[in-house]
């Protein structure tokens, strides 16, 4: 008896975990879109939180189980029906994530490159599709929307030298046109106060140490200590005090509403600025993401998530949801292990009474995977973490 | 001999080191390996040789599924001098410097409160840095686990 599990990202990888860990005589087909595994892992994280990025050593654990089999650049709609998934899997699980980086709709929006966090993470990552339009070759301004670590990342990145980025592997195109971007400002943009953000203190604090830029509060503007993230206040406070020094500026602005744009300069309102006028040679939206929708499958527009009832997606009786795609899980890398966890019972009352083949695991394809589907050993061999 | 390896962890590292420790020294030795939300503090009272595996979370906590049994185990009145322990402390000395492996610190001061007693300094493993943390968490272990033998005989 087999599972096909769509997407190897956490939620994947950790179904695939909890499925061959305690079924072991089922059979565990990964399939993934792209070429090589891990998903945010490997694209939304940021390219030098390595400490984040270790998690992919426990998924190359599963990988090692004889009932687990990845299959990559396998697309659901383009090589495989979701219809041939069901009819030839006793279960299918979507893992697909949420790829989508929300953009921020505003008039006069055409003035500007647009980029969401989770792409500019993800070129910055070497994911080859991050892009959907070559980047300004030339911003002395960037602006950031949304106050949450998404946005931090992105400020982050942009603060590093070339030798840095090259540590954290960044891919040397990416490298070159930092360094010849010209970058002088970065701003960073909430709706929001400064005691609501969703900032973490730790990345507040790695932002403040930046040897080119440095993080600056209005301290008008950190006065409210009413608010849901008091500690990320605390850091801001700090930087309100910081005395200026000859490193860039990466300005905070608070409570702010974004009126348009034009000119290459985004309109901005707040009650501690005013009305003022920002240049933006790149704008960076970091305000959340929300799944993509797969032919055949429901999806709910509005909230961007396939909808489900504790996984089991609707009208259907063998294909569940995990994870951002089915909206749970919270967006932490460790709760998509928790969601795996939940729905395993689920899973496992289907895939009851397997026992293992007589030929033991010899895990063959599926009749239809395409030529052009990857294995383990060949993603493993093309892999830049591996070399 | 008979180790329970308590296991506190979000994204399931401690658990991959603690089934890397039972792969490792499994023939030896009698391992109980338990996620510690599935568990409580009495179950310190049946044992005597002990190995925390705890990673941090936020800015030095102990990881959520850990919470209950850390604060059971701080508001009661538990001796635990008949206990020897060896604590592995995971964390992120990267990003989270200044609070680096204290979730597994925080196991450590609470443990010696209770009165138990620590065989060896705790390890301390970061997940930034370039070595396989699950190779130095077996090596570790094997002096871990001769300082918990050597108690017992002494």
């Amino acid at each position: 008896m087999a599972i096909a599990i769509v997407g190897s990202g956490p939620a994947g990888f950790y179904m695939a975990d909890a499925v061959s860990k305690s079924l072991p005589n089922v059979r565990v087909h990964l399939f993934e879109r792209l070429s090589l595994p891990f998903g945010l892992v490997r694209y939304g994280v940021a390219p030098d939180h390595v400490g984040t990025k270790a998690v992919y050593r426990l998924f190359d654990r599963v990988m090692k189980r004889p009932n687990v089999s990845f299959f990559g650049n396998v697309e659901i709609g383009r090589d495989v029906s979701l219809g041939q998934l069901e009819s030839t899997y006793k279960v299918v699980v979507i893992a697909t994530g949420g790829t989508v980086g929300r953009l921020l709709q505003f008039v006069g929006t055409e003035s500007f490159y647009h980029i969401s966090g989770l792409d500019f993470a993800g070129w910055f990552n070497g994911k080859p599709d991050a892009l959907v339009a070559p980047p300004p070759s030339k911003a002395r301004s960037v602006c950031i929307l949304g106050n949450g670590n998404v946005g931090l990342d992105a400020a982050r990145l942009l603060t590093k030298s070339s030798v840095q980025l090259q540590e954290a592997g960044v891919p040397e195109p990416v490298v070159h046109w930092r360094s010849v971007l010209g970058l002088e400002a970065i701003h960073i943009f909430g709706r929001r106060g400064a005691a609501q953000t969703k900032f973490g203190v730790s990345e507040l604090e790695e932002l403040g140490r930046s040897q080119s830029f440095r993080p600056v509060v209005c301290p008008q503007e950190v006065l409210d200590g009413q608010g849901e993230n008091i500690a990320a206040l605390d850091v801001l406070r700090k930087f309100s005090q910081d005395v200026p020094d000859d490193r860039l500026p990466i300005t905070f602005h608070f409570d702010t509403e974004i009126l348009g744009g034009g000119d290459g300069c985004l309109k901005t309102n707040s009650p501690h600025s005013g009305l003022q006028s920002h240049e933006a040679g790149m704008l960076i939206h970091a305000i959340g993401q929300r799944a993509s929708p797969l032919p055949g499958l429901p999806f709910d527009e509005g909230a961007g998530f396939i909808p489900n009832e504790n996984g089991l997606i609707q009208g259907k009786e063998n294909v569940y949801a995990i994870g951002w795609a089915a909206k749970a899980g919270g967006g932490q890398i460790a709760s998509n292990r928790t969601h795996a966890q939940a729905i395993l019972p689920r899973l496992a009352a289907h895939l009851s009474g397997s026992s293992t083949p007589a030929n033991g695991f010899v895990n063959t394809p599926p009749p239809w995977l395409p030529f052009t589907a990857v294995t383990w050993e060949q993603a493993c061999a093309m892999d830049p973490w591996r070399t | 001999m008979k180790v329970l390896l308590l296991v506190v962890t979000m994204t399931g590292t401690s658990e991959m080191i603690a089934e890397d420790i039972v792969e490792a020294y499994g023939a030896e030795h009698e391992f109980d390996l338990q996620l510690i939300e599935n568990t409580e503090p009495a179950i310190l009272s049946t044992n005597r040789n002990l190995i925390v595996i705890s990673s941090t979370y936020g800015t030095g906590d102990v990881p959520d599924p850990g919470q209950p049994f850390f604060m059971a185990l701080e508001s009661s009145d538990l001796n635990l001098a008949h206990l020897n322990y060896g604590v592995i402390a995971l964390g992120d000395d990267k990003i989270y410097h200044d609070t680096f492996a204290n979730g597994g610190r925080q196991w450590d001061a609470l443990l010696r409160r209770r009165q138990a007693n620590s065989v060896t300094e705790p390890l301390l493993l970061d997940s930034a840095g370039s070595d396989d943390i699950s190779e130095l968490a077996v090596d570790w272990s094997a002096a871990c686990l001769a300082a918990l033998k050597s108690t017992i005989a002494a």
